[in-house]
């Protein structure tokens, strides 16, 4: 009516998007800030395409910008410069409420410290996107029910009732990826997800991001671990706030039998097929 | 968040810090349970007041003998009230209805072998009227709220006509425990009784009475007396010229100012009082109206308020300041916790909500346990105060309104402060 192009709509909750399209666009972002009086150019211009059911691992050394990226593209920061377009809609600019809208539907976070709170048990733990999720009538019985489904997926249901110091690392871990899987997101983000776990803990923890990926689920992992990138067939390499370098495998590793081996990598989209 | 959701996320946070929230709650509990006290003792302290001066009419006018301390005794400042000021009032200041004139002394009183010491009343022919009209005592065992005629307070007889006061007739009316004692279960009635060294004859017996506020009754025996016509009273029983109690009846409430200033006039030229070098009356009366009592008791009402308003600002200020304290402490302590809330989708109105409601529970948490430990209290209080101490109802919700508030003011700023938070910065918070 007014000439102004209407903003495309937040994609709610569990949609899921079409295999192969793109599902984030980064076009010249830059990322500066002030530490001190010394002005730090933490990303310098980084372009990047990833589609609905990719597999995509950040790498870098510690200060590449490869965290300061994923802050960017799970919306939990706002670019100096540049534009990222998520499912086609630019949220360079949004205000702090959609973004924290796209947090809460459409992206799931596991961090490296796992960020569980420690008064809540794994299911309120769990539970608690979907308590901000606008729309979403939390009833506690299709809450409770939602959040053991999500344990269920990552194999610890029948923990539901523990508190995050009852658990091991590796159980916080899954904790948190089943937290980040209930509000099904279009983009599950982790950020060195294994850097607080021991290698065969954290081996079993890639292979079931993995199996996430192969059921449908579009992955960016952030880690400066060379193992552990290589479960995902996409590297893309970052140094000095700059993308440098990037790789695709034709094969990725799974766990099979408790031994990592190489598989063939599924054509992107096939789980959206099958599903 | 749904507010059910809500309240539950507030309460856990408030629960995981039990000891501190209460030790937070303090100064609400002492800030509330002093504005229940106090409440209920300037609402005791109205009661008693109005209960004693229930008595005055709104068209009376009370005239009293202006006294001063000297030499650490009372004494009077100029001359005293007589019985002629009181006829000289009816007479000559048109807007008086009718004058009330009383006096009190002690006399012994005897038949036959019985004989017993105590105070008289004397008094115009309207006494009965009075008391009737004052609503300050009451037929013992009266059914509540039936009406009563002056005839109703005798139990015999009759009371003295104005004719008998003004020729000073020898007759009494006895009280309902005096005719009792005297008589022992007998008709007095047209019995002659001696007064000192006065006969009288009996010619009434007043019903058994007591006072209507209960707490007034066991200050005073109506029972126990006698009652003379003032001027019998003043001739034969008084030595010395009394000091007479003068109550003036206005015909229209209307005209009460213009009485006082007919009184003062008529009672100057009769006690012949001068101007001072300011250039004041050196009264040696004074005069009381309903409006008079309760202006005074409004404004010491108004000083109270407002000496209570200074304690339970203070007191509830310190309690906010207290829980705004505990509130930024606690946001400081879980900054991690806000980032993971804001990482996983919280808006920020979300954390807003969620810390001010933690706030606002610990203040009314306070609150109720104020008006607990207020309402226990209270006793305590009536006890130092000469049992004037009544829960003032209002002061309940009053309280928790308060507290509510007191919550809302001092929790937004940490709230506000925990929404700001950047979510990345409090997920790196160590």
């Amino acid at each position: 009516m007014n000439g102004r192009p209407s903003r495309p709509p937040v994609q709610p909750a569990g949609f899921v998007p079409e295999a192969g399209a793109p599902l984030i666009q980064a076009v010249g972002l830059k990322r500066e800030y002030l530490l001190g009086r010394t002005r730090v150019q933490a990303l310098q211009g980084v372009d990047l395409t990833i589609h609905a059911g990719e597999f995509v691992a950040l790498m870098g050394a510690s200060g590449s910008g490869k965290s300061t990226l994923m802050h960017l593209l799970g919306c939990l920061d706002e670019p100096s410069a540049g534009q990222y377009l998520l499912e086609g809609r630019d949220t360079s600019k949004l205000p702090p409420r959609e973004r924290a809208e796209l947090r809460s539907t459409r992206l799931g976070f596991v961090f490296q410290n796992f960020f569980l709170l420690p008064d809540l048990n794994a299911i309120d733990n769990v539970a608690l996107p979907l308590l901000y999720q606008r729309g979403f009538k939390s009833d506690s019985i299709v809450l409770r029910q939602r959040a053991i489904e999500a344990l269920a997926q990552v194999g610890l249901a029948q923990r539901a009732g523990h508190r995050p110091m009852e658990l091991s690392g590796g159980e916080r871990q899954r904790v948190a990826i089943a937290r980040a899987l209930i509000t099904r997101p279009a983009l599950l983000l982790a950020d060195e997800p294994t850097g607080n776990l021991d290698s065969a803990t954290g081996l079993e923890l890639m292979s079931m991001l993995t199996e996430l990926w192969v059921s449908g689920l579009t992955v960016l992992l952030v880690t400066h671990d060379q193992n552990v990138a290589s479960f995902a067939p996409r590297v893309v390499y970052m140094k000095d706030g700059r993308i440098v370098h990037e790789e695709t495998r034709q094969s990725t590793r799974i766990l099979s039998n408790g031994n990592v081996v190489r598989a063939e990598t599924p054509p992107k989209g096939c789980a959206h097929d099958s599903a | 968040m749904t507010a059910l959701n809500l309240m539950r996320t507030a309460l856990r946070g408030v629960m995981a810090n039990r000891l501190r929230a209460a030790l937070t709650t303090l100064g609400i509990v002492i800030g509330v349970a002093s504005v229940i006290a106090t409440l209920a003792l300037g609402n005791g302290a109205r009661a008693a007041v109005e209960a004693t001066f229930r008595s005055l009419g709104a068209n009376e006018i009370q005239i009293t003998e202006r006294k001063s301390f000297e030499r650490g005794e009372l004494s009077s400042v100029g001359k005293q009230l007589t019985y002629e000021d009181g006829l000289h009032l009816a007479v000559e200041i048109e807007a008086v209805d009718r004058v009330d004139m009383t006096v009190q002394g002690n006399a012994r009183l005897r038949f036959g072998r019985n004989a017993v010491d105590m105070s008289f009343t004397g008094s115009t022919a309207d006494l009965l009227r009075s008391q009737m009209a004052s609503g300050e005592v009451q037929l013992k065992g009266w059914p509540e709220n039936q009406p009563l005629e002056p005839e109703d307070f005798l139990h015999e007889g009759r009371f003295f006509t104005p004719a008998e006061v003004m020729e000073g007739a020898d007759v009494c009316v006895l009280g309902y425990d005096t005719a009792m004692d005297l008589f022992e279960g007998d008709s007095a009635l047209d019995e002659t009784v001696w007064v000192n060294r006065h006969r009288c004859v009996v010619i009434g017996v007043i019903a058994e009475l007591e006072a209507t506020d209960a707490q007034q009754r066991y200050r005073r025996d109506y029972n126990d007396t006698f009652f003379l016509p003032i001027s019998t009273a003043i001739t034969h029983l008084i030595d010395e010229e009394p000091s007479v109690n003068i109550q003036v009846y206005v015909k229209d409430t209307n005209r009460i100012a213009e009485t006082k200033a007919a009184i003062a006039d008529l009672l100057r030229q009769r006690h012949a009082i001068e101007i001072n070098e300011e250039g004041n009356y050196k009264d040696d009366f004074d005069m009381t109206t309903r409006s008079d009592v309760l202006g005074a008791h409004e404004e010491a009402a108004r000083t109270f308020a407002l000496l209570l308003s200074a304690m339970a600002t203070v007191s509830l200020a310190v309690g906010g300041i207290g829980i705004m304290n505990v509130m930024l402490v606690s946001v400081t302590e879980r900054t991690r916790e806000i980032g993971i809330r804001l990482a996983v989708g919280a808006q920020q109105a979300d954390i807003v909500w969620q810390f001010m409601l933690e706030a606002v529970l610990i203040s009314v948490g306070g609150g109720l346990l104020g008006i607990v430990v207020g309402i226990f209290t209270i006793p305590i209080a009536a006890q130092l105060n000469q049992g004037m101490a009544l829960l003032a109802p209002d002061s309940i919700p009053l309280s928790l309104v308060v507290a509510l508030l007191v919550g809302i003011v001092f929790g937004i700023y940490p709230a506000l402060r925990a929404a700001r938070l950047n979510p990345i910065e409090a997920l790196r918070y160590e």
